[in-house]
């Protein structure tokens, strides 16, 4: 009697075991095929985007929309990135030492910062002056030269701030006749102006590792000559579009400044067809020839 | 019956007893065997058919929002034709479309005509006298630019060299039309000599241009 009922639930026992181990794979099957279910739908719904979005193609040109999307989210990054050395000239006749300390330039060569920043950009100015005690000067003006500079968003901030201040008085809007932050510089900026970016602007030299690494004394005992060459770096704030910059000296050594006064005086460089030479080595499209049409303008 | 008989009849039920107790776990053993088996085989399956469900997800999600994305971005960019500030003549003259302007700012090849054309019309605008511009046919880099290119093809440059020459006012202007139109130039080295009333400028420089973007589908093998 016990061995039978020993023996039952052995058996018992047994079905209960294959039954688990049955259920425990048709359990995993079922899981399979909702899983194959769900790869059928979401590959349904991909074939139904596909199809909409090759209509587009097809009917709407739509790898133009695509390439002009493109076009436009670089354009900012790409203009932002972008110096602008125009403001060089500016700088130069603000740095202009007045008679008799006055410098002329003949060659200036301004070399950009390397990609990575690595390499400081770096200004090569070659010219002439009356004496070495004068080239000194022009060293030291080189060395007080102080850059002011504030991005466009704290100009913007600023000007915001002074239209709501002024909110009541429409008269003063001026807006549209305001320059863009880009021209901010000591040529076309007001007053107003010039005071905001010195005041909330962060201050820098505007060049250092200023070195004199060629001077010859040329000319008579009546009127000596002393040919340079001033190498240095200049801070790259200075001609990022985003900055309004202005370039300052001590109030006491301003005044000895000349912005009227030429900057350059070398010789003229003589137009030749260097230029084409030089183009058929690069692979030219354009030269002189088409583009030279506004001589005397 | 004798006792004789008894017992081998008892022996005899105890051996088919036992012999049917060794089929049941026979059996079970045999079941289970093949069930751990199955199991295996079907969970290695369950965990790849996850992880392809999961990627497929992914690219369901994806393809949404870029078949939703379709109909905005055509009413967007047509609504740039009617942008009065992107046709203004400041920009470009005769009345150009917003698409012309942006191929001048970055054309979608490395068309040397069209930046020989669009640099002249933005020296047009000062008495500058052009002595140069060379184009180096052979550049192809990718622009250092922090726009993310995870889908978008990344800006060329192109170099280019130009010899310009006028007074330092004259000079001035040109070099800040160039920095300010539309196209992006940068200039990596910029030579001036001469005098002010005859100042010769002369750049190397570099600006972009784009591949044109083009939708792609493409397949790919998960893993297991």
């Amino acid at each position: 009697m016990r061995a039978r009922e020993g023996r039952n639930s052995i058996v018992v026992l047994s079905i209960i075991v294959m039954l688990g181990a049955a259920i425990l794979p048709a359990i995993m099957a079922g899981v399979m095929g909702v899983q194959s279910m769900q790869k059928g739908q979401m590959q349904s719904q991909i074939d139904t985007y596909q199809t909409k979005i090759d209509s587009a193609i097809k009917n709407n040109k739509f790898n133009h929309y695509l390439t002009v999307q493109n076009q436009l989210s670089q354009i900012d990054a790409l203009k932002g990135s972008q110096p602008h050395y125009s403001r060089i000239y500016d700088f130069l006749r603000q740095l202009n030492p007045a008679a008799p300390n006055a410098v002329t330039l003949n060659n200036l060569t301004i070399t950009a910062p390397s990609s990575d920043s690595k390499k400081a950009g770096q200004i090569t100015m070659e010219g002439t002056t009356s004496s070495f005690v004068t080239l000194n000067n022009y060293k030291t003006v080189l060395e007080w030269a102080k850059l002011y500079y504030i991005d466009a968003d704290t100009v913007a901030a600023s000007v915001q701030d002074k239209a709501d201040d002024k909110s009541d008085d429409k008269s003063g809007d001026n807006k549209d006749n305001q320059p863009e932050v880009t021209d901010w510089t000591n040529a076309n900026m007001t007053d107003d102006q010039k005071s905001l970016v010195r005041n909330r602007g962060e201050a820098q030299p505007l060049y250092t590792n200023i070195n004199v690494t060629k001077a010859s004394l040329a000319g008579d005992s009546a009127t000596p000559i002393v040919n340079f060459t001033l190498t240095m770096n200049f801070n790259s704030n200075a001609f990022k579009p985003q900055n309004a910059v202005l370039v300052e000296l001590p109030a006491d050594k301003a005044q000895a400044m000349d912005t009227k006064a030429a900057v350059f005086n070398g010789p003229e460089e003589v137009m030749t067809d260097q230029g084409q030479n030089q183009a058929q080595t690069s692979g030219v499209i354009l030269t002189s020839a088409s583009l030279t049409n506004k001589e005397g303008r | 019956m004798d006792d004789d008989e008894v017992a081998a009849k008892r022996r005899r039920a105890i051996a088919e007893t036992k012999q049917q107790l060794l089929m049941w776990v026979a059996a079970a053993a045999a079941v289970v065997g093949l069930s751990a088996a199955l199991s295996i085989n079907f969970m290695q399956r369950i965990i790849y058919q996850g992880k392809v469900n999961g990627e497929l997800a992914g690219v369901e999600q994806q393809m949404k929002q870029n078949a939703d994305s379709v109909d905005e971005l055509i009413k967007n960019i047509d609504s740039l034709k009617s942008d009065k500030n992107l046709n203004l003549s400041n920009l470009k003259a005769d009345g150009a479309t917003v698409y012309q302007v942006l191929d001048d700012t970055v054309p979608t090849s490395n068309d040397r005509t069209i930046l020989g054309a669009s640099l002249q019309e933005v020296l047009d605008k000062s008495a500058i006298t052009v002595d140069q511009i060379s184009v180096d046919s052979n550049n192809k880099k990718i622009a250092p630019v922090t726009v993310d290119q995870k889908l978008m093809p990344a800006a060329q440059t192109i170099d280019f060299k130009m010899r310009l020459k006028g007074n330092y006012d004259v000079s001035a202007k040109a070099l800040g039309d160039i920095e300010r139109s539309i196209r992006p130039v940068n200039v990596k080295t910029l030579r001036l000599a001469g005098n002010d009333g005859a100042l010769t400028m002369t750049f190397d420089a570099n600006t972009y241009y784009n591949d044109g973007s083009t939708y792609t589908t493409s397949s790919r093998e998960v893993k297991p």
